[in-house]
C-alpha cells in the first residue's frame, strides 16, 4: 500500500489539492469509468429499452430525440444505477414515472458528465486539484460512485457500513477480491469527498457571514 | 390563473436516509441549495439520520418537482408527495 503518499484535501487558493498514490488514483479511476459505461444506455439520446420498443415512437420522436418523446422512460434495471435516478414517489407510481419522464435523461447527463470529469482528475497526476467552482460536481460524483458500490457490496444499514471501515481499516476486509476492491474505493471515496465537503463547508459559511 | 394557484394542494419534498452519505455533505446540501442557516440545515440532517426522513422543502408540484431533481443531482434520495400524507 502506498499510503504514505495520501493527504486528504487542502484549500489552495481558488483551488481544493488532495494527494492521492497511482494505486488509488487507478482504483478510483477504474469504478469511475465503469460507472460511466453503465449510464451510457441511459444517457439521453441514447433511447431507452422502453423508448426503443415502445410502438407508437414515430419519425417524428426520433428526429427530435427522447426527451421530446412523449412515452415512458423505463427505470435502470440495475439497482445501483436505480439508487442514482432513484423512485421521486413512494406512494403514487403516476407521479414517480411522470417525474422521470421529465427527468432522468438529464440527471444521468449530468452524472455521466461529471464522472467523466472525476476520471480526467484522476488521471493528471498525484495531485487531485479541483477549482472551487467546480467542488460541487467533483463531491456529486464521489457520492455517486459510493452509491454505486454500496449497492454492489450489499450495504443498506449504517451498521453494515461501520462494520466495513472497522474491518477494512483493521486489516480483516472479508470476501473475495473484487468485493475487498470495492470496499476500499469506497472508503478511499469517502475519506476525500468528507475532507472536500469539510473545506467546501467552510467557504460557503464564511460567504454568508 | 393566481387564484388556481393558491386552490392548488400544496405538496411537500422529503428527503430519505441512507447509509452513504456523509452527514456534513447532507448539511453542506440544505445549506448551499436550500439557503438554510447552519443551525437549520444541521437539524434537518439530524431528522434524516435519526428519524428517517424529513420534509426539506414545500411548494407547488412543478416547484417540489425542481427541488427533487436537485436532490437527486446531489445524489441524496428525496420524493414528492402531496402534504399531509
Amino acid at each position: 500500500m502506498t499510503r504514505v503518499t495520501m493527504r486528504p484535501f487542502r484549500a489552495d487558493g481558488d483551488r481544493y489539492v488532495a494527494e492521492v498514490g497511482p494505486d488509488e488514483r487507478y482504483a478510483l479511476w477504474r469504478v469511475t469509468a465503469d460507472v460511466v459505461e453503465m449510464l451510457a444506455p441511459h444517457a439521453s439520446g441514447q433511447g431507452g429499452p422502453a423508448s426503443a420498443a415502445e410502438p407508437g415512437s414515430g419519425q417524428l420522436d426520433d428526429l427530435l430525440g427522447t426527451a421530446w418523446s412523449s412515452g415512458p422512460v423505463a427505470p435502470p434495471t440495475d439497482p445501483a444505477l436505480r439508487r442514482l435516478v432513484p423512485d421521486a414517489s413512494r406512494e403514487d407510481d403516476a407521479v414517480g414515472q411522470e417525474f422521470r419522464r421529465l427527468t432522468q435523461a438529464d440527471l444521468v447527463d449530468e452524472k455521466s458528465e461529471r464522472l467523466r470529469h472525476l476520471a480526467r482528475l484522476l488521471g493528471a497526476g498525484d495531485a487531485v486539484v479541483v477549482q472551487r467552482a467546480d467542488a460541487d460536481r467533483f463531491a456529486g460524483a464521489l457520492t455517486d460512485l459510493r452509491l454505486v458500490l454500496a449497492e454492489r457490496l450489499g450495504l443498506t444499514t449504517d451498521e453494515q457500513v461501520e462494520r466495513l471501515y472497522d474491518d477494512v481499516v483493521a486489516g480483516r476486509a472479508r470476501g473475495s477480491d473484487a468485493r475487498r476492491a470495492f470496499a476500499g474505493v469506497f472508503l478511499l471515496a469517502g475519506w476525500l469527498q468528507e475532507s472536500l465537503v469539510g473545506l467546501m463547508l467552510d467557504q460557503l459559511r464564511r460567504g454568508a457571514t | 390563473m393566481g387564484e388556481l394557484a393558491e386552490q392548488a394542494p400544496e405538496w411537500t419534498t422529503v428527503v430519505w436516509n441512507d447509509p452513504v452519505n456523509l452527514m456534513t455533505y447532507v448539511s453542506y446540501v440544505f445549506e448551499s441549495y436550500f439557503g438554510y442557516s447552519q443551525a437549520r440545515a444541521d437539524e434537518l440532517m439530524l431528522q434524516v439520520h435519526r428519524q428517517g426522513r424529513a420534509t426539506v422543502s414545500h411548494g407547488s408540484r412543478e416547484r417540489m418537482e425542481v427541488d427533487v431533481q436537485a436532490m437527486h443531482g446531489f445524489g441524496l434520495w428525496a420524493t414528492l408527495q402531496r402534504s399531509g400524507t
